[in-house]
């Protein structure tokens, strides 16, 4: 005697392809919600091993705001305060490190042998740690000395204020490698020597506390300013990493909601699947029911085909997902040019991946089931299944239309707060399953223009497929939905990715508008500037323009300046407020000032504003000329206030220069010249790169990281496509007859198949343009999403993709229709006269 | 006039299983053109499977069935499809229209199939309307019409390419007895008319009075071929009944 478990078991194997179909498109949405886990908890636990070395097991961290640090005397006062256990002061420089093989810039880190270990926890891989405050010798991180070819005990030059110094090689730590995220290494030293040897006398940068008690931190915090005479910044341990996993948060998100798209897509598989079985099986259901089947056990009867599938997806999709985390872990890496984290095993994300996949599938057989449970006894003597009556139809139409008003109306008001960031990410979500479910509305309108090639190709057969892909018209929406979904995605993921870096090229041009840049990691003096402007092919008038960067404080602010010469940065920047002729020329005449737009907004400032600026002992009051969109990239992350370079010199005595902006004369061989400039700058511990390989460098993060979102998106059109699959094999087993009677009257083999192509096809291309459109908003939006003060993304619409699109959306639908084309024409015309 | 239709020697087996199922035996006859011919006999006799070797849907396994002059085994599977273009029409007890088209559409589709759109085709579809008293709903969508004004459409689509056969499979199971008295009305003068030659399967002597010559299989042999003249001389179905009482080929 057969189960309800039995007759639903059956009912799947019946239709195996379908079944299967189905099974699949929730492997891959199961994968990609599973892979988006796993990548996300490996990403976090090396952020949370990178937070650990950064922050140790201090309980509070303070950070000296400018430049200047504290004095030394603040370490033993803050040791002084109650309740505090112990104080590890650290003084941070940037420098520069050669051997023979190897150099670059280092992030120089002066520490008390004693007593940073108390507050870091060190492992020595190879070599020994320091072992005294005095000892001339360094601690490099094991991954990246090995990347550099160091090995303990070798030696190693750092630029110190006398010059390059050989330092020892005491130890490798095994701690992650930043330098993969920020290209510099770090280089441990003791903080004695630091101090001696870099010109940072009676100069600590930081001091990690331990509290004998974490309840005190509260009291010791409010203590800390009677300790520390100069500025500081407290960081809480906790809310430091708290800071370090929100800066990913979007990345994880971004992730997270493509996943969502994925499994969705693969939901909507699963609903056209029982959905159409219900509608095939109507009468056996109705037999059923006859026969004494409550709703209820009908309803049982759908959902348990729907568990089925889910927990085959589910599990499949489970594994298939592991796998999909290391590529996607591997693309992460090279996409931020980093090492792939380690893959953790997270019963946690799997578990949480097979309730999600379950419940998804669950959610999308629930309508089938309630439809099928709906079914009335009397289908079984052939009555016909009541439908939605054409006012409510209408009226869920209207419905949706409206909340689809409402939430484009939301999307365009300008973001003011995270929180409507945050609900706005929320919103698009919200949009996408409203486009999917009026695209059924969409499709009677669509369809007689997108299937205007087919009937001009293919005549007759173009007709009968633009007609046939307007009858059925939820199962078409549904199918359609899935194309608009992951199509629309691609757009706004390709669209995006240009205007990123379309935005972050114009940042690199405003700023450095040069051929070359030479960067120092410390202040050089002017006159360096003149073994660059000798060199053959710099450009004779303006060729070599030195750009100072200074902290300076107004009103109680910390604020870095950088000082240009504004003949040379005429065409350069971005105003927002002010005109660009007359603020060169004040800055020309004397003490003029660009401000970056955040900064500007923030403080309320406008043109003409007069600001009292603070360096050292001096100040001076410098005029607002201009408001401006990008700037130099500044710690504060308002983006550095550009200043006269001839006002720094005469005002604040600056007369040195951390940047150089070199121009390479008309007829320059601008390979050779970059060549010359490397190797000056090598000489004096710099390094030239040119603005094109900057900007080359900008679009390539940007191009990685979307790239791998569109891997993502792509599984969707895959999805897509088994979508398509799925419908066509029902739409040809419910017209056997229909296809029959056309080949008994005539039609061939090759016709029918074309019938089916056209029909695919136009789903497909439905998809391409309707994803087109949709893609083109979210572009908008995110666009809107992701601008701030120093980044300024304007929208763009790429043609090519959206010719991309058109071809991804017909070809894969018209691949996709191949197997039911060929069903179709292997129907025999002899069925046209079947008579049940 | 001479013959439109001949079957030679028709015969087709089945294999089911381990055997073979013998669904038509050794069948001859000839059609001439012009004629009306019903086809009786039980279920399981071989109706459908002579229906299907003549109107070219599937090929006896031994014999021949020469349509037009045309041997329809001698052809390959492409040029028998395109054989049924211009030669056979079919109507069929559900109708099979295509419910995306409308009634105009429903006519024209065996031109669509063909390409053909000429002035001449266009004026075809318009006159075979007319004649089935379609040419007020032209637009509508075939759903919306009663039963018998959807068979009416599907002959006028088989009428269309003036085939050299028409064949009926059960034409009015589906319809009541007015609709399908009015439907057999139709196609006996279109006969009768315009020399259309047409052969109708059905289990109905009602249907069979309105043919001019009734042919009988059982056990897929052909065990009788009445002649019953023209329609005219026969308006009840009592003669044919008779005869096939008389002949043991009544009461299945």
């Amino acid at each position: 005697m057969p189960s309800l478990i039995d007759l639903a078991i059956r009912n799947l194997t019946h239709h195996r392809i379908r079944s299967l179909l189905a099974v699949l498109a929730v492997v891959l949405g199961t994968a990609v919600v599973s892979a988006t886990f796993t990548t996300n908890a490996a990403i976090e636990s090396s952020l949370q091993r990178s937070g650990a070395s950064l922050v140790g097991n201090a309980d509070l961290v303070v950070e000296a705001v400018d430049q200047r640090g504290f004095p030394e005397r603040a370490v033993a006062a803050t040791r002084a305060i109650p309740g505090v256990a112990s104080v590890a002061p650290q003084v941070t420089k940037r420098t520069y490190f050669r051997t023979q093989d190897q150099r670059g810039f280092v992030e120089l880190v002066g520490i008390d042998p004693q007593l940073d270990p108390q507050v870091h926890p060190y492992t020595v891989t190879a070599g020994d740690f320091l072992t005294s405050p005095q000892q001339h010798a360094v601690l490099l991180v094991k991954d990246w000395a090995d990347r550099m070819g160091i090995r303990a005990g070798d030696r190693v030059e750092l630029l110190t204020t006398d010059g390059f110094q050989n330092f020892d090689v005491a130890g490798l730590l095994d701690e992650p490698d930043q330098s993969e995220r920020t290209s510099t290494g770090v280089v441990r030293l003791p903080l004695a020597v630091a101090q001696a040897t870099f010109g940072l006398q009676d100069h600590v940068d930081r001091l990690s506390i331990k509290l004998t008690n974490p309840a005190q931190m509260q009291a010791v915090e409010d203590r800390l300013p009677d300790a520390i005479p100069t500025r500081f910044l407290v960081k809480e341990t906790p809310r430091q990493l708290k800071d370090l996993e929100d800066s990913i948060r979007d990345f994880q998100g971004a992730l997270l909601f493509f996943g969502a798209i994925a499994l969705v897509a693969g939901a909507f598989l699963v609903f056209n699947e029982l959905s159409l079985t219900v509608v095939e099986q109507g009468r056996q259901i109705g037999l059923l029911r006859a026969t004494g089947a409550t709703a209820g056990t009908i309803l049982q009867m759908t959902m348990i085909q729907g568990a089925a599938l889910g927990v085959v997806g589910s599990v499949l999709g489970v594994v298939v997902g592991e796998g999909l985390a290391r590529v996607l872990v591997l693309l992460v890496g090279a996409s931020q040019g980093t090492q792939p984290p380690p893959v953790p095993f997270s019963p946690l994300g799997i578990g949480l991946s097979l309730i999600v996949g379950l419940v998804i599938t669950l959610g999308a057989s629930l309508v089938p089931a309630v439809e099928a449970s709906s079914i009335s006894p009397l289908m079984a003597l052939g009555a016909n299944r009541p439908t939605l009556s054409e006012r409510t139809q209408r009226l869920r139409t209207l419905v949706a239309l409206v909340v689809t008003a409402l939430v484009v109306a939301f999307l365009l008001r300008p973001v003011e707060t995270e929180g409507m960031r945050a609900l706005k990410l929320v919103s698009l979500l919200v949009l996408f399953l409203l486009v999917i479910y009026l695209s059924q509305v969409l499709v009677p309108f669509l369809a007689p223009i997108v299937a205007l090639p087919f009937r001009w190709l293919f005549r007759s057969t173009g007709l009968l497929a633009e007609r046939n892909v307007r009858r059925e018209r939820a199962r078409t929406g549904v199918t359609v939905a899935g194309f608009v979904i992951s199509l629309s995605l691609i757009i706004a993921l390709w669209n995006s990715s240009t205007s990123f870096t379309r935005a972050g090229e114009a940042w690199a041009r405003a700023i450095f508008p040069a051929d070359f840049v030479v960067v120092s990691a410390v202040d050089q003096p002017l006159t360096l500037t003149q073994e660059f402007s000798s060199l053959p092919g710099v450009d004779p008038l303006s060729g070599v323009s030195p750009i100072s960067v200074f902290p300076v404080v107004w009103e109680g602010y910390s604020l870095t300046a950088a000082a240009v010469d504004p003949s040379v940065y005429f065409q350069a920047f971005e105003f927002v407020k002010g005109e660009r002729p007359e603020a060169f020329r004040a800055m020309q005449r004397g003490n003029g000032v660009l401000v970056p737009e955040l900064f500007a907004r923030e403080q309320q400032l406008e043109i003409d504003d007069n600001l009292l600026f603070k360096y050292g002992n001096r100040e001076t009051v410098f005029t607002v000329v201009g408001v401006i969109s990008h700037s130099l990239p500044s710690a504060d992350g308002f983006g550095t206030i550009v200043v006269p370079r001839a006002s720094a010199e005469s005002e604040f005595g600056v007369r040195d220069f951390r940047f150089l902006a070199v121009r390479a004369a008309p007829d320059a061989d601008l390979r050779q010249l970059g060549s010359h400039l490397g190797e000056t700058a090598e000489l004096f511990g710099m390094e030239s790169q040119s603005v094109t390989s900057l900007r080359e460098s900008v679009a390539r993060g940007v191009g990685g990281l979307f790239s791998l979102l569109v891997g993502l998106v792509v599984i969707g059109v895959v999805v897509g496509s088994l979508s398509v699959v799925n419908t066509m094999v029902m739409n040809i087993a419910q017209r056997i007859r229909e296809i029959a009677t056309l080949r008994a009257q005539g039609m061939t083999t090759g016709q029918v198949q074309q019938l089916a192509v056209a029909e695919a096809t136009t789903m497909g291309l439905l998809g391409a343009i309707v994803g087109i459109l949709l893609g083109a908003f979210v572009t908008w939006v995110l666009v809107g999403l992701n601008r701030t003060a120093d980044f300024d993304p304007v929208f763009t619409f790429s043609p090519q993709a959206a010719l991309v699109v058109l071809l991804l959306g017909g070809l894969s639908a018209a691949l996709a229709a191949f197997y039911p084309a060929t069903l179709a024409a292997r129907i025999n015309p002899i069925e046209a006269l079947r008579h049940e | 006039m001479g013959a439109i239709l001949e079957a030679e020697r028709l015969a087709r087996h089945f294999e089911v299983g381990d055997g073979t199922v013998l669904a038509l035996d050794d069948v001859s006859f000839s059609i001439e053109q012009g004629s009306f011919i019903a086809v009786m006999g039980p279920s399981g006799s071989g109706k459908s499977t002579l229906l299907h070797m003549l109107g070219g849907l599937d090929r006896p396994t031994t014999g021949r069935v020469v349509l037009s002059g045309t041997d329809l085994s001698a052809l390959s599977e492409r040029d028998l499809t395109l054989f049924r273009r211009k030669a056979t029409g079919f109507v069929f007890q559900f109708f099979n229209l295509l419910p995306t088209l409308n009634v105009y559409e429903n006519v024209a589709v065996p031109f669509m199939i063909s390409g053909r759109k000429s002035k001449a085709d266009m004026e075809r579809i318009d006159d075979l309307l007319m004649l089935f008293g379609l040419e007020d709903k032209t637009r509508r969508p075939v759903s919306q019409l009663s039963a018998g004004e959807q068979q009416r459409v599907a002959i006028a689509r088989a009428f269309l390419t003036e085939p050299a056969i028409v064949i009926g499979d059960e034409p009015t199971g589906n319809l009541d007895s007015a609709s399908g008295r009015e439907l057999l009305q139709l196609l006996w003068e279109s006969c009768d008319n315009y020399g259309q030659t047409i052969l109708v399967v059905t289990h109905d002597p009602g249907v069979a009075i309105f043919a001019d010559r009734v042919l009988v299989l059982q056990d897929g042999a052909l065990v009788d071929d009445y002649e019953m003249g023209r329609r005219e001389q026969h308006f009840d179905a009592r003669p044919l009944l008779d005869h096939l009482q008389e002949q043991g080929l009544w009461g299945y």
